[in-house]
């Protein structure tokens, strides 16, 4: 995690530990650097008059030639561990007692050099031993640096700690000062959290003071508040639109319903009166047809073919809205099967006509097995019935791959349709071709497309004209069986 | 004849050989007394002014011969001349600050008896002379002179001795104290 992504509490809590910690390190820096140099004009002052005093009391051995008392006498410095070693000196400048820290590896000067201090890897003194204003001799003592470095480490100590606990002081400080500043932001910050995760509006921040932050609360919480309203108008307007989408749909499906059953009654009613009008005229023409002349009993044919294709008409349109108001009864189908019975059927009806058929097998699909013979009585018929005038008619019925899933098509070489048109293919009692030409209802087309959008398919088709038409459709129930 | 001298030869060298290690004794004794100054406190009264000399008595046998002037020539002691004297009674005596006695017995008894009262540091070498009542004996340790003091002694006479040359010597007291 980096710095800047801490959270403001820890960024303020650091900052007055940064500066807290620079302090009193900068504090510490300054006292230790005055303390050790006040400690090395100790050390020196300390070496000083301990020389002083060994020079002093090695006096009456050095007048009266008696080293062994003066080596009694130096030996007496063992008792400051930091001298290691000390000569004594007679007038003519010849070693006369000494004194050496059993550690000690240097040896001492055979002759002493001048008076004076001499700091280097050692701290040296040489000075003069004074009898009633005489001098009698000349003392050397060396000392070592370890009272300084013992103090050193001793006082590190010390400051590491003030370092520590002046850094545990600023953090506990600083963790409970943060809180008047930082809670409000704190606290705006989880209020925002909530709100962005629970999309609760309804939250506000608690305001503690009149200052930038109380201000900052407020407008947040005038931002909510305006968020809210906004918010609840547009669920309102939402769920108004919902009521109206459903009142809108009912409406149009009891229409809808009204219509299926009104053009079902229609069609049912119609048929009465219709076989009414082509009985008689049956009647009629075998009863009477002798007495009619030419015309009248031409007349009396268009009568009744009119009525046979009314018939027609009313049993396509009763047999669609069977289609819509039905239920569906899905099962495992043949489709070659149910297309050689059509075909059989076909054949039957025009037992005259050579034409090349090719079906695949075996074509499963799962669909309801009537709805699906309507589809291919619809289908194979339109096939039969467009390719009547070419002297080599051909109907081909299988199963391709069309973008990733399985197509069915049955493709003829028939008359075709102009592309252009495509759109109205599907179209109720819209026909491409004159009656006179290919005879038909206008009907077939329309309930094929319902009974495959029934079943969650499409269905579409490719032509030319003169070229024949090729019908895709798909029944994504269809399950393949190897 | 070359016998006879070579015989006189030889005696003249041990006498003389005998002579150097008596002097060298006396010399280091003469040096000794000249620092006793140096670590002895005289009252106020008994020193005088700068130009009053220290004086370093003899009495009775001086065994120094001219050693002593030898030492002591052009020597001052914290800015007093020093200057030797010799005594034929102890109760000349008495002005000295440091005084040698020469004496055994009796004749010892009798001088320090004469010098009682008086601030003046007595040195012998004597067996008895501590006992006698003197102050500083001269001995011989491990062929080195050194010597004892009755500090006891020196006090009576309203002298201090420094710690320091205490500290040398070896401490007595007379007998019967």
């Amino acid at each position: 995690m980096r710095l800047r992504d801490l959270s403001i509490k820890w960024k303020f809590v650091v900052t007055i530990m940064i500066v807290c910690v620079s302090a009193i390190l900068a504090s510490v820096a300054v006292l230790f650097a005055f303390e050790y140099s006040a400690m090395e004009a100790l050390l020196e002052r300390d070496l000083e008059s301990i020389s002083r005093v060994s020079a002093s009391n090695c006096t009456a051995a050095l007048t009266f030639d008696d080293p062994q008392a003066a080596n009694d006498t130096l030996s007496a410095l063992s008792a400051k561990p930091a001298i290691e070693a000390a000569g004594l000196y007679d007038k003519e400048g010849r070693l006369f007692a000494s004194y050496r820290r059993a550690d000690d590896k240097n040896t001492l000067p055979e002759r002493p050099g001048s008076d004076g201090l001499e700091k280097a890897s050692h701290l040296t003194l040489i000075g003069p031993v004074m009898l009633k204003q005489e001098r009698i001799g000349t003392i050397y003592v060396r000392s070592d640096f370890s009272t300084l470095s013992n103090w050193i480490g001793a006082s590190a100590w010390v400051f590491a700690g003030v370092v520590l606990a002046t850094a545990l002081a600023a953090l506990l400080l600083s963790s409970l000062l943060q809180k008047p500043f930082l809670a409000p932001i704190v606290e705006l910050a989880d209020i925002a959290r909530q709100v962005s995760a629970k999309k609760d509006y309804s939250l506000r921040a608690a305001k503690h003071a009149e200052d930038e932050l109380g201000l900052l609360v407020e407008k947040f919480n005038e931002m909510l508040a305006q968020i809210q309203t906004r918010d609840s108008a547009l669920e309102q307007a939402r769920d108004e639109l919902e009521v109206r989408v459903q009142e809108r749909t009912r409406d149009l499906q009891e229409t809808n319903k009204e219509l299926e059953a009104f053009s079902y009654s229609v069609a049912h009613d119609l048929r009465a009166p219709l076989r009414g009008i082509d009985g008689f005229s049956q009647v009629l023409l075998e009863d009477y047809g002798p007495r009619l002349d030419e015309t009248g009993q031409e007349h009396l044919q268009r009568v009744r073919s009119a009525t046979q294709r009314m018939a027609q008409l009313l049993d396509d349109l009763l047999s669609r809205s069977k289609v819509t108001r039905s239920t569906l009864r899905p099962s495992q189908v043949d489709l070659h099967e149910l297309a050689n019975a059509v075909l059989a059927d076909l054949r039957r009806q025009n037992p005259e006509r050579q034409v090349e058929v090719t079906v695949d097998a075996p074509l499963i699909a799962k669909g309801d097995p009537g709805l699906l013979r309507i589809v291919l009585d619809n289908l194979l018929g339109n096939a039969w019935k467009f390719t009547s005038k070419k002297e080599r008619a051909r109907i081909e019925f299988g199963k391709t791959q069309a973008d990733g899933a399985s197509v069915f098509f049955l493709r003829d070489n028939g008359a075709g349709f102009d592309m252009a048109y495509a759109a109205k293919l599907f179209t109720v009692f819209h026909r491409l071709h004159k009656a006179s030409d290919f005879p038909g209802t206008g009907v077939g087309l329309a309930t094929v497309q319902r009974i495959v959008q029934r079943h969650g398919g499409r269905i579409w088709a490719e032509s030319a004209l003169e070229q024949g038409t090729t019908f895709y459709f798909t029944l994504p129930n269809a399950e393949e069986r190897p | 004849m070359r016998f006879r001298m070579a015989i006189l030869v030889f005696f003249l060298c041990a006498w003389v050989s005998a002579y150097a290690e008596d002097s060298l004794e006396y010399k280091v004794k003469a040096g000794f007394l000249l620092n006793f100054i140096k670590f002895a406190e005289w009252p106020a009264a008994a020193l005088g002014d700068k130009d009053t000399p220290i004086v370093i008595g003899v009495l009775g046998d001086n065994p120094f011969g001219p050693l002593l002037e030898k030492t002591v020539q052009n020597r001052e002691v914290d800015g007093h001349k020093v200057s030797v004297r010799k005594y034929k009674q102890a109760k000349d005596a008495r002005e000295a600050h440091v005084l040698f006695i020469g004496m055994k017995g009796e004749q010892l008894a009798g001088a320090l008896k004469a010098l009682e009262g008086s601030p003046t540091l007595t040195v012998g070498e004597s067996d008895a002379f501590i006992d006698a009542g003197g102050m500083v004996r001269f001995v011989i340790r491990d062929e080195k002179v050194g010597f004892e003091i009755n500090p006891a002694s020196a006090k009576k006479a309203g002298l201090k001795i420094g710690a320091q040359l205490l500290r040398l010597a070896k401490i007595v007291g007379a007998k019967g104290e």
